[in-house]
């Protein structure tokens, strides 16, 4: 659709109506120029936010915004180890992999659970512990699943860090709200996920970068990688949130190939999840060493 | 010929000085290298979980805990006195660093390392300092009873402390002693009871151990089995929930500095000063004893000036390798010798032995429980708690439990740099009520005669010794006040002071003063001395010429 300027102007017009009428003192959905300008912050110059509809995902503020005080020094130290933890938090991670593996963007884009989206939810009631957790506890789970490594304390420094960084990207999210582009995109399936079909899709979309074994592609120095391994023993384990077929599926809908996320359709993406399931990955420290052995692997949702 | 020879001795004194390693190179045969290799690197293993614990108990990362355990160690086998002493990281150090740091920036942030290292450093040059203007022997001073007293305080504050890593619970830091335990009782339903019984487990076989056998390596095989237990656990259960250590990575060259860019300096300048001279000081002392515990057992000659030295050097060299203060740890050193090392060959050992284990073994202790550590650190705090000790320090009536418990109040809830001052003041306060009270003897017949000049009848003889100085005037004039009142002042009073080690103006005016009153009351003064040293004293304050040349008299 080509844009007209009347169709600017009524939407302008139409956005300071609602601004000015609503009496909500924060709308979300505000459109603000940080939004239309280009995001020098993140990693890539790609365009990696498909705007399907301009305003409608929140926007945290800019790296350059970072205050120049101690706040200041604890949110650049958070984002440090968010960006590479295998650098600055060696301490607590067991896998090759750093929370922005998952989290794209620094944490920032949307679908990819960014931290804005899910910092002003906590402390909230979850399935996996059948009890309210707070946002510390939650990034335990990151820490023991998704980096299948050792939890720091929930009054370690470098969680302070995380939570800091966490609570600055949230800067202006209203409380307690689902915002759009929170947690994983939404999926449908038309059938079972189909592995066999997983592994041509993945065989043509995403072995350039994550390899033909899923091993990933490491950095030109050989330390840390460039693109996280998918599957084996430097990737997230079975008690994470990506070992489920239907939440990978989501991730991979949205993000997936890197810049062209929604390229492939809600089947392909479940499919692919399929493939990437049934390959070899660390056990679910949740329960024993015979029940990993023993029992079925946990997150297939029907795949066959 | 001779010449030559004092020139070569005067050499070799001056090589020792600078290298006091050429002292030992030489002892290093084959049966002593294989004998301080066994020992390094039983003392290498022996650290491993102190070095952690203590430095999580700083608020530091576990792996700056393990190079102070590293790079200290070497410079003081180089170049510090004993051949005995294994320094490394400190409880009473750990303890203090997280007062003073915690003033200034949040635990564990970059902001507290960087304060630290500066720390360390600034510590590192007044020690130094205290080396290069032979001030060693100043710590021989320090009251034993405020040692005792700082060291149980710190037992204390370490128990109580991991209670809340012992039972898998979050205790609110800085609280009270009391309401830290008040709080537990609300809370110790919510605990973590695996993390718990891990650290029973822990505890319970350290002491266990430590009564069968105390030359076994308790703390050490206490760490194995709850570590294991631990393991086990999650091997059978799954998830625990228990709270562990994380994987420790050594670098070869951990480089630091620390940092006096106004911008970091400023604000914490005043604290970071004092806290230094504190750490300085607990540092010192703490070696010095140690030290000269060391040389009694080894009969080795120990230069405090030179261990102080040493001291200083490893934590000025160690701020620029990621180390936090440091001084000689009494246990470790203890341990050496009992397992028979001869030289410093065993730190250097121990240092590497260090190294290699964690290289090797970090996915293993990876895996240790932090309620484990928290029942080391209990069996450490258990171990500085000498109840035998303290005992016989409160069944002595007087200054000396007075001092004691005040210092232990102190240091419990004043905090520790508070105490070091409080018991540096006591520990002159002390030294100074001996010196102070300079012994006063009536002498009578025999001992009396013999200082009585000829041509005199009757005289009150008495005998000064000690140091006549500004502190202990207010005692001999109480003496001098009381014998007039026997002798009216009509007779001469003789003093015997050949034993007076050394007189200041002030006691030099008391005894003019005394032989003022006695030459108007119609008695006069005679002194004794033993030799001519102190006569520009006598003489400057006109003491001679007020009892007479003739009634000056010298032993020698």
């Amino acid at each position: 659709m080509t844009i007209k300027p009347h169709h600017l102007l009524a939407s302008v017009i139409g956005l300071f109506f609602t601004a000015v009428v609503s009496a909500e003192p924060f709308d979300p959905l505000e459109v603000r120029p940080t939004l239309v300008e280009p995001q020098l912050s993140l990693p890539t110059n790609l365009v990696t936010v498909p705007v399907i509809s301009p305003g409608e995902y929140f926007v945290p503020p800019m790296v350059d915004d970072i205050p120049d005080d101690k706040t200041g020094d604890i949110i650049r130290w958070g984002r440090n180890i968010f960006v590479n933890t295998q650098k600055y938090a060696p301490r607590y991670a067991g896998n090759g992999l750093n929370c922005v593996s998952c989290h794209l963007s620094e944490g920032r884009q949307p679908y990819a659970a960014p931290l804005w989206a899910a910092y002003p939810l906590y402390p909230v009631s979850r399935n996996k512990a059948n009890k309210v957790v707070t946002f510390q506890q939650r990034i335990q789970s990151c820490f023991k699943y998704s980096l299948d490594g050792i939890a720091p304390t929930v009054d370690a420094p470098e969680m302070d860090a995380l939570v800091t960084y966490s609570k600055w990207l949230s800067h202006g999210a209203p409380v307690g709200v689902s915002l759009p582009g929170r947690n994983f995109a939404d999926i449908k399936k038309t059938h079972d996920p189909d592995k066999l079909n997983g592994e041509l899709v993945y065989k043509a979309r995403c072995v350039v970068c994550h390899g033909e074994n899923g091993e990933g592609k490491k950095n030109r120095n050989g330390v840390g990688y460039m693109f996280p391994p998918l599957w084996g023993t430097d990737s997230f384990n079975r008690g994470a949130g990506l070992n489920k077929v239907k939440t990978a599926a989501q991730f991979i809908k949205a993000n997936m190939p890197l810049g062209s996320g929604y390229t492939l359709t809600d089947d392909e993406s479940l499919d692919i999840a399929a493939y990437m399931w049934i390959h070899f990955r660390p056990d679910d420290p949740r329960v024993s060493f015979f029940k990993n052995r023993t029992e079925m692997k946990p997150g297939g949702g029907g795949a066959r | 010929m001779e010449n030559s020879q004092t020139a070569n001795l005067k050499t070799q004194d001056w090589l020792t000085n600078i290298m006091p390693f050429t002292g030992w190179l030489g002892m290093l045969d084959n049966a002593t290298i294989r004998n301080d290799i066994f020992a390094g690197i039983a003392a290498g293993i022996l650290i491993l979980p102190q070095a952690i614990a203590l430095a999580t108990m700083a608020g530091l990362p576990p792996e700056i805990g393990l190079y102070t355990s590293i790079f200290p160690v070497f410079i003081c086998a180089f170049f510090g006195s004993s051949w005995h002493v294994l320094s490394g990281p400190n409880t009473s150090l750990s303890v203090i660093v997280a007062m003073i740091v915690g003033a200034y920036s949040s635990v564990g942030t970059p902001d507290w390392i960087m304060f630290t290292l500066t720390l360390t450093f600034m510590a590192g040059v007044i020690q130094l300092l205290f080396g290069f203007f032979k001030l060693g022997g100043l710590f021989n001073y320090f009251s034993h009873t405020v040692m005792v007293a700082i060291v149980t305080g710190v037992g204390i504050i370490i128990i109580v402390q991991q209670i809340g890593n012992f039972f898998g619970l979050t205790v609110n830091p800085g609280e009270p002693i009391e309401d830290t335990l008040y709080t537990m009782l609300f809370r110790i339903k919510d605990a973590n009871w695996w993390a718990a019984s891990l650290g029973f487990l822990t505890v319970a076989t350290g002491i266990l151990l430590k009564k069968i056998n105390p030359k076994l390596p308790y703390i050490i095989i206490a760490v194995i089995v709850g570590t294991f237990a631990g393991w086990l656990i999650e091997f059978l259960f799954g998830i625990t929930n228990i709270d562990k250590l994380g994987y420790l990575s050594l670098e070869l060259l951990p480089l630091s500095s620390p940092s006096f860019s106004p911008n970091d300096f400023y604000e914490a300048a005043e604290g970071l000063m004092m806290g230094s001279f504190m750490i300085a000081f607990l540092g010192l002392m703490q070696s010095a004893v140690i030290a000269r515990a060391m040389a009694v057992k080894s009969g080795q000659h120990i230069n405090i000036d030179q261990e102080v030295i040493g001291q200083g050097l490893s934590n000025v060299v160690g701020s620029f390798f990621s180390c936090y203060p440091s001084c000689g740890s009494f246990n470790r050193s203890a341990a050496n010798i009992e397992m028979g090392g001869k030289t410093p060959l065993v730190g250097i050992i121990s240092a590497l032995s260090l190294a290699a284990l964690v290289y090797f073994a970090s996915p293993v202790i990876a895996h240790m429980p932090l309620s484990v550590m928290a029942g080391i650190l209990f069996l450490v705090g258990i171990g500085l708690i000498k109840i035998k000790d303290i005992r016989t320090l409160l069944s002595v009536r007087g200054e000396t439990r007075i001092a004691f418990l005040l210092v232990l109040f102190a240091t419990v809830y004043g905090g520790l740099e508070w105490a070091v001052m409080l018991g540096i003041v006591i520990s002159v306060i002390l030294y100074l009520r001996t010196v102070s009270k300079p012994e006063v003897d009536v002498l009578f017949e025999n001992e009396a005669d013999q200082y009585i000049p000829d041509g005199i009848d009757e005289a009150t003889v008495i005998q000064l010794s000690g140091s006549v100085f500004f502190g202990s005037t207010q005692s001999i004039e109480i003496a001098f006040a009381d014998i007039a009142k026997e002798d009216h002042r009509l007779m001469p009073l003789i003093i015997a002071g050949e034993h007076i080690d050394n007189m200041d103006d002030a006691g030099v005016t008391t005894l003019l003063t005394e032989a003022q009153k006695r030459n108007l009351a119609g008695g006069s003064m005679i002194l004794w001395l033993r030799n001519h040293k102190l006569d520009a004293v006598l003489e400057r304050n006109g003491l001679i010429k007020a009892i007479g040349k003739d009634n000056m008299h010298y032993v020698a």
